[in-house]
């Protein structure tokens, strides 16, 4: 199915089209990734109508957006978002493979602390697995880390 | 742009009165989903979400795709049977909640949903 032109219209409205007339796409991929040392490994898990918009292409804002917004958030005088339309008013990117919207969701969703330097230091911070690689039980969740040594190998 | 479009700012009915469509557009929830955190970690159903983050026992980030204008925006929740829903933190562009029992310890369950209501950026 071909997607209409969207660039000018508002993010709600395609992603409204995408959900009358995209299957959802349940993704294999998981992110595991620590940030803060205190605290057990975080999992991110790819939402299948967002994985559905992104393999089709034509729809999402490019990342950087996202990182724009998230400045304005940070300044100490933010009240609420002037600039919105750069949500709706971007042109869109493109068809992404399951990869590259993975790759996408990290820079979107994981901190930036963590995935602009998560080979750097002496542990890997954060790591793309498949969803099998996982516990298949939550016992000891809130322990859960890393394993270092299953990734040097 | 190829989609079908009605523009109208007022809705009215024959006897009932009118309506205008503001309300509906401001009404609408923006994002919702439903997702199992008891076994892995998975979205059933959803709208205007694009991944969750589960963040441990019972903890999950639900990150939006299209930001919210503020954190001031309305949420509710629900975990299956005795399970309560609380939130733990919120951005314009998501939302940290943590589902406990009735003795108000985390736990995990396999039906959550929330919902989620406010004007987007």
């Amino acid at each position: 199915m071909q997607t209409p032109e969207f660039q000018g219209t508002p993010l709600f409205d395609r992603l409204c089209w995408a959900k009358e007339n995209l299957d959802g796409v349940q993704s294999d991929y998981r992110v595991v990734y620590e940030d803060k040392i205190d605290e057990c490994a975080k999992i991110l898990v790819p939402d299948p109508n967002w994985m559905a918009c992104a393999l089709q292409g034509g729809i999402l804002p490019p990342v950087e957006v996202y990182h724009e917004l998230a400045k304005d958030e940070a300044q100490p005088d933010f009240t609420k978002h002037t600039r919105g339309y750069l949500l709706h008013e971007t042109q869109p990117v493109g068809r992404m493979t399951e990869e590259e919207a993975i790759e996408y969701l990290i820079k979107k969703d994981c901190p930036q602390a963590v995935w602009k330097t998560y080979n750097e230091g002496n542990r890997l911070k954060m790591v793309i697995c498949k969803k099998k690689q996982l516990p298949q039980t939550r016992e000891w969740r809130n322990a859960w880390k890393i394993d270092q040594d299953l990734i040097a190998a | 742009m190829a989609l079908g479009k009605i523009k109208a700012d007022t809705l009215e009915h024959s006897t009932a009165g009118s309506l205008d469509t503001s309300y509906v557009v401001n009404g609408s929830a923006k994002a919702w989903l439903k997702y199992d955190q008891a076994t892995t970690t998975a979205i059933d159903v959803s709208f205007g979400v694009s991944g969750i983050t589960d963040e441990g026992t019972g903890d999950a980030t639900t990150a939006f795709t299209n930001s919210f204008s503020s954190a001031d925006f309305v949420h509710s929740g629900f975990a299956k049977e005795n399970g309560l829903i609380n939130w733990k933190s919120c951005a314009a562009g998501n939302i940290r909640c943590v589902t406990i029992t009735t003795s108000a310890s985390n736990a995990d369950y396999d039906e959550v949903a929330i919902i989620l209501h406010g004007d987007l950026a």
